[in-house]
């Protein structure tokens, strides 16, 4: 095995069962990281049109997702 | 019988340390990390004896609490998923750092999923509101003490219910190669519990 296949290899990239563990811990920081800056943003004022339109999401998605809080 | 009325006097002391120190670190609600400090700090009780079985001596309980707080810390990804990560080029822990930095320390401490996050319930008497893991595996004991022939749910039950179901306290404790088929093989079938 040559070098570049075993750091492609340590580093996931193949194995289907690391990509997905990946993708689902990236989307986890995601929503925290989201859930974050919306509170923020609430602290400072912002509407929830301005933190629709910075999320690319409609007005009201931002709200129903984040309104409970 | 109420779930509470099975619970062995040990395992009913774990829920009410459990819910107390929630409360007292201002938790935003009862989670798997509270069950287990509360199980650890039963010497006494069945589940340590099972830890220890299992090789996991008190001297490193203050660890396995310490790794609960990190996983939480870090918004609730674990070690094999950082690693993970890594491979991406992502950094967790940098991310984290960062991430502090700004907000304050446990900015992210709180996974998301928690409903009603920050909140106590208000009624009769100020009650903590349980993470869904936590009552999971509260609920995943009754299930494992039926299973394994008894009428009561021991610390041991608790514990076995905190391993079965996702969470932090299953996160720190299979990456020390403990799993839910070698506790429960510590387990004696048909005995009834007693702490």
């Amino acid at each position: 095995m040559t070098e570049a296949t075993t750091l492609a290899e340590a580093a996931g990239g193949r194995d289907p069962r690391t990509g997905l563990r990946a993708v689902a811990a990236l989307r986890r920081l995601l929503e925290q990281l989201e859930a974050l800056q919306v509170r923020s943003a609430r602290d400072q004022g912002w509407s929830w049109q301005e933190i629709g339109a910075e999320l690319g999401v409609s007005r009201q998605a931002a709200h129903k997702k984040h309104g409970g809080r | 019988m109420t779930m509470l009325e099975r619970f062995t006097e040990a395992a009913r002391k774990v829920v009410k340390d459990a819910t107390i120190t929630a409360m007292n670190t201002h938790a935003s609600g009862v989670g798997e990390e509270h069950l287990l400090g509360a199980i650890l700090a039963q010497p006494d009780c069945t589940a340590v004896a099972v830890l220890t079985g299992c090789g996991l001596g008190p001297d490193q309980h203050q660890q396995l609490l310490d790794e609960c707080r990190d996983f939480r810390r870090r918004g609730g990804i674990g070690r094999a998923e950082a690693e993970a990560l890594r491979g991406l080029g992502i950094e967790v822990d940098e991310i984290i750092d960062r991430v502090e930095q700004i907000w304050g320390e446990g900015a992210l401490l709180e996974p998301v999923a928690a409903p009603a996050a920050g909140r106590w319930k208000r009624g009769p008497a100020l009650r903590p509101l349980w993470r869904p893991e936590a009552k999971r595996a509260l609920e995943s004991s009754l299930r494992q003490a039926l299973d394994l022939g008894c009428k009561k749910i021991g610390s041991e039950h608790l514990l076995l219910g905190l391993l079965i179901n996702e969470g932090v306290v299953r996160e720190v404790l299979t990456a020390r190669g403990i799993t839910p088929l070698q506790v429960r093989a510590q387990i004696s079938r048909g005995v009834e519990p007693t702490a």
